[in-house]
């Protein structure tokens, strides 16, 4: 089936899927509904949804999982978290419908369509993001300490020790680095005292931050939040492998100072920079093995997309040893 | 610069036709795609093409190990093989607080740089 059959036959099938989601928000009548298939994200399909036409057109946004990689428990965690970032006051897509109200025989969610864009490149670049760029940092800092905050609504979110996260990681890795291994010997040995658990986005940088010329309007893909030190998001905000070659630490936009600051202001309590540091060391680690895991797509484009991850392990190597070199 | 295996069956070598590929798919047919993903995806497999082309080009000063993997001299010469080192590394036989460690991941880690990604390299 050539690319553009299949995503044809696709649409088709995820139009008759959202019948019954269009019929519950009593929109079963209204025509045409369009679907189009949002670029990027290969663990996720993304369907940005019209309903009618003109001034009057109303758009959503489906999230489901793709027939050959169906992930009930990480659905879950999107819909969890979308809840608590909605009450806690963390701008996110309004959630509508989730497979907790409507069975369709796969997880999902249907949230409200936000405009903005997601794609890195053109915040960095693009004129109009000027303003966006400069607040950047401090806007982190505020939304995060928002998020980490609403730790009563996260008591029944799950918890996992972020070392045997990695270890699941290197045991699944492809090919025996060196460098991964001194940084899993480095975390053990350095880990800082346990702290109070907050919930965590876990995924928090560009790519996953719609936004507009005032700056970020939601936060997207809750799939991987859990409990967790606070400082997972800091550091992960920070990680090089999300500056996309600028040298700015946070996003490759924004200054730590202004992150910092501004994270200090809105919880109330002071950085801890060694504790900082030995999260910074984590983040590299954690995506260097995740970059190495062993392959599982199923279309020849995904695959090839996995490839080239897998084949640039060096480069997340380089930033683990820099992130090193800068703990030591 | 020639490739790993200088024999030449015909030319163009196999790195040269890597590289007419790349740029081929690069400069001719990435401006013709609309579709964001699919154009994006163009761009990855030119690049992907590139780093063959690189690897062929035998431009990283690297040796295979007894386990098929290829690493620097020094690997070979102070661990016999990258298995090894890692594993040392995880036990903390052998750590990064150690400079000459550090130093000798770092030039690892440089010459696949070479390969995948030499925009990376520092300096």
């Amino acid at each position: 089936m050539t690319t553009h059959s299949h995503i044809e036959a696709l649409r088709s099938q995820r139009a008759q899927l959202i019948q019954p989601l269009l019929a519950q928000l009593r929109l079963g009548g209204c025509e045409p509904v369009e679907l189009q298939l949002a670029p990027g994200g290969n663990s996720r399909e993304t369907w940005i949804v019209t309903v009618g036409e003109g001034e009057q057109a109303l758009k959503l946004v489906f999230r489901c999982d793709p027939d050959h990689w169906i992930r009930p428990q990480e659905m879950r965690r999107e819909i969890d978290g979308l809840r608590l970032a909605e009450r806690a006051g963390v701008p996110v897509p309004k959630l509508l419908l989730s497979s907790d109200e409507i069975d369709l025989g796969r997880p999902f969610v249907l949230t409200e369509f936000v405009p903005g864009t997601s794609i890195s490149r053109r915040i960095m670049r693009g004129e109009e993001f000027a303003k966006a760029r400069k607040n950047f940092a401090a806007d982190c800092g505020r939304i995060l300490a928002q998020l980490h905050r609403a730790t009563e609504q996260a008591k029944h979110w799950p918890y996992e020790d972020p070392m045997h996260e990695l270890e699941r990681y290197r045991i699944d890795a492809a090919y025996p680095s060196p460098v991964l291994a001194a940084a899993l010997h480095w975390l053990i040995a350095h880990r800082p005292r346990a702290v109070n658990l907050s919930p965590v986005h876990r995924d928090f940088r560009l790519g996953n931050l719609m936004m507009n010329p005032d700056g970020i309007v939601a936060v997207l893909d809750w799939e991987t939040c859990h409990l967790s030190d606070p400082y997972e998001d800091l550091a992960w905000v920070c990680a090089r492998a999300w500056r996309y070659g600028s040298d700015r630490p946070v996003g490759g936009i924004g200054e730590l100072d202004e992150l910092l600051a501004s994270y200090a202001k809105h919880t109330g309590e002071a950085i801890d920079l060694p504790r900082l540091r030995w999260w910074q060391v984590f983040a590299a680690t954690r995506w260097g093995l995740a970059s190495g895991a062993r392959p599982r797509a199923s279309s020849a484009g995904d695959a090839m997309e996995e490839g080239a991850i897998a084949r640039q392990v060096c480069k997340q190597e380089q930033y683990v040893l820099l992130e090193l070199e800068a703990a030591l | 610069m020639s490739d790993m295996k200088t024999s030449i069956l015909e030319p163009p070598t196999a790195s040269e036709l890597l590289e007419l590929v790349a740029t081929f798919l690069s400069e001719e047919i990435r401006p013709l795609i609309q579709n964001e993903k699919q154009s994006f995806r163009v761009r990855v497999a030119a690049n992907l093409l590139q780093i063959a082309k690189r690897e062929l080009s035998g431009v990283a000063a690297l040796e295979l190990d007894p386990d098929g993997y290829r690493v620097t001299r020094e690997i070979l010469d102070s661990a016999g093989s990258l298995r090894n080192l890692t594993e040392e590394l995880l036990n903390g036989r052998r750590t990064v607080e150690d400079r000459t460690v550090l130093e000798m991941l770092q030039r690892y880690v440089n010459e696949k740089l070479r390969v995948a990604a030499p925009n990376a390299l520092p300096g």
